[in-house]
């Protein structure tokens, strides 16, 4: 909303600066986005937040500035010469539906010379960035600014018998001021004559009664419209004007009267012309009053305030005060026609504390005891993860959460599988994402060349097409796999340190994908990225990559037990051996494992020589209760190769 | 002797080693100056025939540079921190090069923020939950008094997937949600993901984060939300930071305010909106509004990490550029 300080001028008087002005509108919230300089002019740029209509035009402004400057607010100047003569009835106005237009006043104004403005009027209008059209146009736009009512004139020879207004039918079309011919849907608000469509109500008049050079007689019709119906209209035509703006809000219930006087007193003094018929008005009650029990504001607001301040505050901004003589604690406070934005005593509370001045509250501190709800007692998981993936060398990312079906398709996931969004703004963000790896890929491929080890890992929820939407964390790595799953493994052991680590399927997705399951439950995934996906995504190195699926782990907590440290000496053994080169060397080391007094096995080297690997184990062998001989860990290691040449057909290399 | 399979066996050999002890007597074994055994096949050379000579030299140092550069491999892998380079590292010590950085991932400044953020109200007693991303209107517009055709909803641009569900345009949607199924006193924090329905620019994206803040008692006022704003934008900006505070509007909390903070001394900046809990939401959420009231606050991650780290285009928070993620 734009506000030339000359026009607010005109209804209260302003003793600071510009800035000093703008800046207490702010802090009684008025929001002054900026202040404009045009020539000698000042005009105030302010954000109007929707319940505040009244805003929406200069004298609204001007009574927030009267209110906290304290000062008084001037009337606005709608004294008319008393028509003289006979006046004829206004004409009739049938509205077949009450609700779609509850108020309104109109009135016939004969013998107007339509032609430009003064220089003035035109002018503010193009201040506010309203363009000049004729003098009896620029009126009706002038007073909405001023008033925040919109208003209508129509070419009253233009119009033919009866007017009616009653919401369109489907397919109906009006042809609008500027030259539009417009399709409507049904529900929107239309007037018309006997004839024709002569106004697109609430949104734009029509071109068949536009006031122009020839018209002598008018029609000045200022209503209130439903709101919603007009916010449909606006929305389903695409058309938004700043009549519709203030339309689809609460206006002021007694505005149309005030409106139709400042409008026709302006009309007649620089358009020339007389009232010519009774003025029709119809209002909806507009009375409304509340008991405010000041207790609230202690209450609420944590303050008190004083009696004479609140009634101060409260008739400054045009509410009647009165005091109830028996309850010395309660107000009666009628609200003002414009203040539909009023509807209980927290509404009045909010009054008063803003214009009282948030900034001169006390500060305190919450008083209530600490709350312990139950999530605090979950372990945190999320944490937990996020420093040991850090650790790990990945970095932590976020990535969108809709992508294009072109990277769905990059990393072979179905479009057709897939949640999307009904009124996406660009292909770009169209679907939510079923995985968070395509768009880790997007990151790995962004920056190949920059670094030779590139590890991401994300939090964030995935979505799937019956509308579960987990949250989980997925991580990939340039790094080689082991030290992948070295990093995921630290996880899943706090977890539960007997978790295996199983294949599950060839996928269509990884090459061969892996598991931690607990039970029927799996925690986390592991697999190798498919080439071709890598090279869908222009990446040339290996990428592992794999998720924990957080959700599974909420409910658990860490179990995990300290490994009691050794108190006799280890005995290491190491044992070289050809197996079969597709045996998984894991199943080595559980036969190592499972022999006497062994406390730890690894394979520490592994090659493959033809069809077979040769795989180097180093066994430490320990007692918990006393120091091994060489004979005794002799017979376990015998053990521990006869299994292996039984269980895994290897060849044992004696050295 | 058979050369090529001298190589494979003292290769094996090398393999099956795990100790650098172990290693260094291999070495010397095949390679020491004396008696390496290799060493001893090179003092033969003058006895030899020229054709054998010419035969036996090459293959010899091959034989030889293989099974240093086998040596040195197997070192490094056994202790890649000191081995042969030490030496030469120590050699050209100079204390005035910069560090080299801890091999550790990178945080998120965003995210950095958000913990930050739940560590300074952890110690006011509030907990968090993360929410749905996908929500109904019910609990995104309706509860909080954003009725269906209500202007209000201009301002929050709304993807939707059909009539009903939509991509949550607030973390406001927990408010409700949440209060439905905790009993009051609640102090929480909801951290999350929101989305608008906005042309994309510097501090325009479809997808940000948010984070809500709410507390909900018998006893609660205006006061103490501005108290514990105060102390937060201190707490994260440092005890000189400026504030102030002015009546705003949102559908769901009456009052209604908007907190600024002044940067770098000389502007305002606008860095959250807050306000007492509507009582209609506190009723919507099933509880009485006569016994209950409570404040929220909501805020963007990424904005308070804009302000600080004086980043201007939001776009570089979800572009995983590795430039940018190694710098915090």
């Amino acid at each position: 909303m734009l506000a030339p300080l000359s026009w607010l001028k005109e209804f209260v008087k302003v003793s600071v600066s510009a800035e000093k002005l703008a800046e207490n509108l702010l802090l009684s919230g008025t929001k002054v986005e900026q202040i404009r300089r045009v020539g000698k002019e000042i005009v105030f740029d302010l954000e109007i937040t929707p319940n505040r209509p009244d805003t929406l035009g200069i004298y609204g402004i001007a009574r927030e500035i009267a209110t906290v400057q304290g000062s008084d607010l001037l009337p606005l100047d709608t004294d008319l010469l008393i028509p003289t003569g006979r006046l004829e009835s206004a004409p009739a106005l049938k509205i077949t539906d009450k609700k779609l237009c509850p108020s309104y006043t109109l009135g016939l104004l004969r013998s107007v010379r339509v032609k430009p403005s003064p220089t003035y009027l035109a002018e503010r209008l193009k201040l506010v960035g309203i363009r000049p059209v004729n003098n009896v146009v620029d009126i009706t736009n002038y007073v909405m600014w001023e008033t925040g009512q919109p208003l209508h004139a129509f070419d009253f020879d233009k119009i033919e018998g009866e007017l009616t207004l009653r919401a369109s039918k489907e397919g109906e079309q009006v042809r609008t001021l500027d030259g539009i011919s417009r399709k409507l849907s049904s529900g929107s608000i239309i007037i018309e004559d006997s004839r024709k469509l002569i106004d697109l109500a609430g949104l734009m008049g029509g071109e068949n009664s536009e006031i122009d050079e020839g018209t002598q007689n008018i029609l000045l019709h200022v209503p209130i419209y439903d709101p919603i119906a007009i916010r449909r209209t606006s929305q389903q035509t695409g058309l938004r004007t700043e009549s519709s703006n203030r339309f689809e809000k609460k206006l002021d219930r007694a505005g149309h009267i005030t409106a139709f006087e400042r409008a026709t007193k302006l009309i007649t003094e620089i358009a020339g012309g007389r009232v010519s018929s009774e003025t029709k008005s119809i209002s909806a009650p507009t009375k409304k009053s509340l008991i405010f029990d000041l207790g609230i504001l202690k209450e609420v607001l944590g303050i008190e305030v004083k009696l004479n301040q609140v009634v101060n505050i409260l008739s400054s901004l045009g509410f009647q005060v009165s005091l109830d003589p028996f309850q010395e604690n309660q107000l009666r406070v009628g609200v003002p026609s414009w203040r539909g934005d009023i509807e209980g005593a927290i509404d009045l509370t909010e009054e008063i504390g803003r214009i009282y001045g948030y900034n001169r509250f006390p500060k305190t501190l919450p008083k209530g005891a600490v709350p312990v709800q139950k999530e605090l007692y979950n372990f945190d998981w999320e944490k937990f993860i996020v420093q040991v993936f850090r650790e790990g060398g990945f970095n932590q990312t976020m990535t969108h959460t809709l992508l294009s079906k072109k990277t769905l398709e990059r990393a072979s996931l179905e479009p057709s599988q897939t949640l999307k969004v009904a009124n996406p703004m660009t292909e770009d963000f169209e679907f939510l994402r079923p995985s968070l790896y395509p768009e880790l890929l997007v990151a790995i491929s962004r920056n190949r060349g920059k670094d030779k080890i590139i590890s991401f890992f994300e939090i964030g929820r995935v979505f799937e097409k019956e509308v579960s939407q987990p949250k989980i964390v997925s991580f990939v790595s340039t790094k080689p796999f082991s030290q992948v799953k070295g990093v995921l493994e630290k996880v899943v052991k706090r977890i539960d340190p007997n978790l295996k680590f199983e294949k599950v399927e060839e996928t269509t997705t990884g090459i061969e994908r892996y598991s931690f399951d607990k039970g029927k439950l799996q925690l986390a995934e592991l697999s190798l990225v498919n080439p071709t996906i890598l090279k869908n995504f222009e990446i040339n190195q290996t990428v592992s990559a794999g998720s924990i699926f957080l959700e599974k782990l909420s409910d658990l907590q860490p179990n995990y037990l300290y490994q009691p440290l050794p108190k006799f000496p280890p005995v290491i053994e190491d044992l070289s051996m050809f197996v079969a080169s597709d045996l998984p060397a894991r199943k080595i080391l559980d036969i190592a494992w499972e022999g006497t007094a062994v406390s730890e096995a690894e394979v520490f080297d592994i090659f493959r020589e033809g069809n077979q690997k040769s795989v180097a184990v180093k066994i430490t062998f320990q007692a918990k209760d006393r120091t091994l001989t060489d004979k005794e860990v002799a017979v376990f290691r015998a053990k521990i190769e006869r299994n292996l040449e039984k269980k895994l057909l290897a060849k044992i290399r004696k050295a | 002797m058979d050369l090529a399979k001298l190589k494979q066996q003292v290769i094996s050999e090398i393999q099956a080693v795990h100790t650098q002890d172990g290693l260094e007597s291999m070495r010397i074994k095949y390679l020491g100056r004396k008696q390496g055994l290799v060493t001893k096949l090179f003092e033969k050379i003058p006895s030899l025939s020229l054709v054998e000579k010419r035969k036996q030299v090459p293959a010899l140092n091959q034989l030889r540079s293989q099974l240093e550069k086998a040596f040195k491999d197997r070192e490094s892998l056994l202790n890649p921190q000191v081995g042969a380079t030490t030496e030469k590292k120590l050699a050209f010590f100079d204390a005035s090069l910069p560090g080299s950085p801890p091999q550790a991932g990178h945080s998120h400044p965003a995210l950095q923020i958000i913990e930050e953020i739940k560590e300074i109200f952890h110690y006011l007693g509030f907990g968090w939950v993360d929410g749905p991303e996908v929500e109904t209107d019910l609990y995104n517009f309706q509860k909080l008094r954003l009725y269906k055709d209500h202007p209000a909803r201009d301002t929050q641009q709304t993807y939707y997937l059909n009539e009903e569900l939509l991509l949550r345009t607030h973390t406001s949607n927990m408010q409700v949600r949440y209060l439905e199924s905790h009993k009051p006193p609640v102090r929480m924090l909801f951290p999350g993901r929101v989305f608008r329905r906005e042309a994309i620019d510097a501090t325009h994206l479809p997808d940000f984060l948010q984070i809500e803040g709410l507390l909900v008692d018998t006893e609660s006022s205006l006061t103490d939300l501005l108290g514990v704003i105060d102390f937060f934008l201190k707490r994260l900006f440092g005890e000189k930071t400026k504030t102030r505070v002015y009546g705003h509007h949102f559908p769901y909390t009456e009052p209604s305010i908007e907190v600024e903070l002044l940067y770098q001394g000389k502007k305002w900046l606008e860095i959250m909106g807050a306000g007492m809990v509507h009582p209609e939401v506190i009723r919507n959420a099933g509880l009485d509004a006569k016994k209950y009231r409570g404040w929220a606050f909501g805020m963007g991650p990424e904005r308070i990490a804009m302000l600080r780290y004086g980043i201007e285009d939001i776009r570089l928070f979800y572009n995983s550029d590795l430039e940018f993620l190694k710098q915090f």
